[in-house]
């Protein structure tokens, strides 16, 4: 219960012994309840305070119920968005129709601010409502649209989402799309790559990975590229080649270490037939074969080019960095971009993307605007708060009021 | 289904019996004694395999699992002042979480990608754990709610059930937005329209509308209250299990797997 009183010319009062407010409240139907309890009266005596006014009441009901509606409707629509994937996902979320969707969204909040007064008196409700109306404004002036929008309205051109590709010595602006080819823009400064790094964790003594594969067409392509399959294999275990009634087992292997070759002796049977094979896969080769097919030309049905492949184990990554120097109008600046760690430069962040090796070692720098950005933070901070306070420091607070010491 | 011979797998089922053994424990000082040297030998798991990777245990299922079925015991601890206890459930909750990492999940250890090797790796999987971990419990309680039995005891349920939601829903909140932030720093948006974003943001959703139907409807016990607890926690295990494991949402938490 609290001690406040309504005010306001509107309010009626009347005087009740009930003592279960909820009771109450359910009974009379109405929404926008006070219970005062005067200081100086014996608990017993409650002056139960309501606004008489229907019809804001029946308004209430209606934006909590729509309320309702866009919360499911929103639950419902990510999980269909997360079977469609992220490409098709992002294009159902701003599509047309789904921009309906945000703008009611983004009404309802505004209308919730104006009929619930406590949306704007209770700090939490506020920072959570708020924070979200924010993250969604933030969000629409970060878009496409939104870009397409300034640019209209203020004549600033700028690309949202882009790439810039450099080997090590060279000095770009140029802004590409996500194949790397084509040129859609150019940043207002200018960046060149001193040195591209890559660190790599220590190969693991794993055995080394085994597969059964054929040669298939490539699709679009005149070419053929290999199809295959992991075995999964123990020493001395036999296990089938494939979809092939041969069977194998690895007699003995050495793990693959930095600058060694990686071995494996295999033996192959088919019926009576016993085949031994030892498979080298030098340091410089990403895997090493064995045809099937010459050994058990008798085998009827198998592919001609059905093989034994013995894998060199690439090792992972463990951190990969471009160090770059951003010249701009009058001065530059030397920097280091390592995923997790971007850069801002005159309105944009440059992450650490990807590297190729064709025709020649590159870096790929991801360049992302960031309009809107602070609004979006601005928005992540006020929810993030605003639900603390609602959730876990009023009712400490609360309780605190209600037990006296 | 893989029996473990390691000294981690040890250590799970080790912690896997405290917890079931205290399940069926008949004295509630005996049944708190099993629950904490289960939760000291969950806690002695988790510590082993942060020495054995090199890193903060959190990259996997397999580590996730693990590190939930540790968390147990402290929010249990947490939550005894609640009207609604329910010791046992706690006790069970711990096997049913050790269960996936002592006998599904592959314990190889994989070295870590440099997008997970950021400041708020360890914060954005944590705040997750424990929502999940005080949501699951919620649950329990909600589900309790479908048996019959007295309109005082339901009440309770729904009390403790609510204030557990209560407790939840902020860890829910904060992941959600430090996933987006890191988001952001490591890929460069705070928002992909990736799979596990999207069940997450639906689950964030099914519990948001909880809370606003509970101020729409008015504050009693109800059945849809409690169906709501339990639609979200269901959210929640499909966005911690089968979102990571079914091809049908491959997307940038792949690593997860």
């Amino acid at each position: 219960m609290t001690r406040r009183g309504l005010t306001t010319a509107t309010k009626e009062e009347e005087t009740t012994d009930c003592t279960d407010f909820t009771d109450f409240k359910k009974s009379s139907g109405n929404r926008n309840l006070r219970v005062s309890v005067p200081s100086s009266e014996p608990c017993e005596r409650v002056v139960i305070s309501f606004r008489n006014n229907i019809g804001m009441n029946e308004f209430r009901k209606l934006i909590g119920w729509f309320t309702l509606a866009l919360l499911f409707g929103w639950a419902g629509l990510s999980i269909f968005g997360a079977f469609l994937g992220a490409e098709l996902g992002k294009d159902l979320f701003n599509s047309w129709p789904l921009a309906v969707f945000w703008f009611a969204l983004a009404l309802t909040l505004a209308a919730g601010f104006i009929v619930f007064g406590s949306l704007r008196r209770c700090l939490g409700l506020l920072g959570m409502h708020l924070g979200l109306l924010l993250i969604i404004a933030g969000s629409l002036i970060n878009s496409g649209a939104g870009h397409r929008l300034a640019a209209r309205l203020f004549g600033r051109e700028k690309v949202t989402w882009s790439y810039l590709r450099l080997r090590e010595g060279q000095t770009s602006s140029a802004l590409r799309d996500r194949s790397l080819h084509r040129e859609i823009g150019e940043l207002p400064f200018r960046v060149r790559l001193d040195t591209f790094e890559i660190d790599y964790y220590p190969l693991p003594a794993d055995p080394p990975p085994l597969y059964y594969a054929i040669l298939a067409p490539e699709p679009g392509t005149p070419h053929f590229e290999w199809k295959a399959r992991a075995l999964n294999w123990k020493t001395g275990k036999f296990v089938q080649a494939g979809d092939t009634p041969i069977r194998l087992r690895v007699l003995d292997f050495t793990p693959a270490r930095e600058s060694d070759p990686v071995l494996a002796t295999v033996e192959l049977s088919h019926g009576d037939k016993v085949h031994r094979h030892e498979l080298v896969c030098p340091p410089d080769e990403p895997f090493v074969r064995v045809a099937l097919h010459p050994i058990f030309p008798e085998v009827q049905g198998m592919n001609r080019s059905a093989s034994l492949l013995l894998a060199r184990p690439t090792p992972a990554v463990r951190a990969y960095r471009s160090r770059v120097t951003i010249l701009e109008e009058n001065r530059e600046r030397k920097a280091e971009i390592i995923v997790n760690r971007p850069i801002r430069v005159a309105g944009y962040h440059l992450y650490q993307h990807s590297w190729g090796d064709q025709p020649e070692r590159y870096t790929v720098l991801l360049v992302v605007s960031d309009s809107g950005l602070r609004i979006v933070y601005a928005g992540f901070i006020l929810l993030g708060l605003g639900t603390v306070w609602r959730f876990w420091v009023r009712p400490v607070l609360r309780r605190k009021v209600e037990v006296p010491a | 289904m893989t029996v473990k011979t390691s000294l981690l797998g040890i250590l799970i089922y080790a912690a896997m019996l405290f917890y079931a053994v205290g399940f069926f424990a008949g004295k509630a000082s005996l049944r708190r004694a099993l629950f904490a040297a289960g939760f000291f030998v969950a806690l002695a798991a988790v510590g082993w395999r942060g020495i054995s990777t090199g890193h903060i245990p959190l990259q996997n299922l397999f580590e996730v699992f693990l590190a939930m079925g540790a968390m147990i015991y402290p929010i249990a601890v947490a939550c005894r002042r609640l009207p609604a206890v329910r010791e046992r459930a706690d006790l069970l909750l711990g096997v049913i979480i050790l269960w996936p990492a002592g006998f599904i999940f592959s314990e190889t250890p994989r070295p870590l990608p440099p997008a997970l090797q950021s400041f708020l790796f360890a914060p954005h999987v944590l705040v997750y754990l424990a929502a999940y971990v005080l949501l699951a419990k919620a649950a329990v309680l909600a589900g309790a709610q479908f048996r019959r039995q007295p309109e005082e005891e339901r009440a309770r349920l729904d009390r403790s059930a609510h204030t557990l939601a209560q407790w939840g829903y902020p860890f829910l909140t904060i992941g959600l937005l430090l996933g987006a932030w890191w988001g952001k720093l490591a890929w460069g948006d705070y928002w992909h329209w990736d799979p596990k974003e999207m069940w997450s943001l639906a689950t964030w959703l099914i519990y948001t509308g909880y809370f606003h139907a509970r101020v729409q409807f008015g504050r009693g016990p109800s059945r849809l209250y409690a169906g709501l607890l339990l639609v979200g926690f269901f959210a929640v295990i499909l966005t911690l299990s089968w979102v990571n494991l079914s091809r049908v949402f491959a997307g940038l938490h792949s690593y997860a797997m």
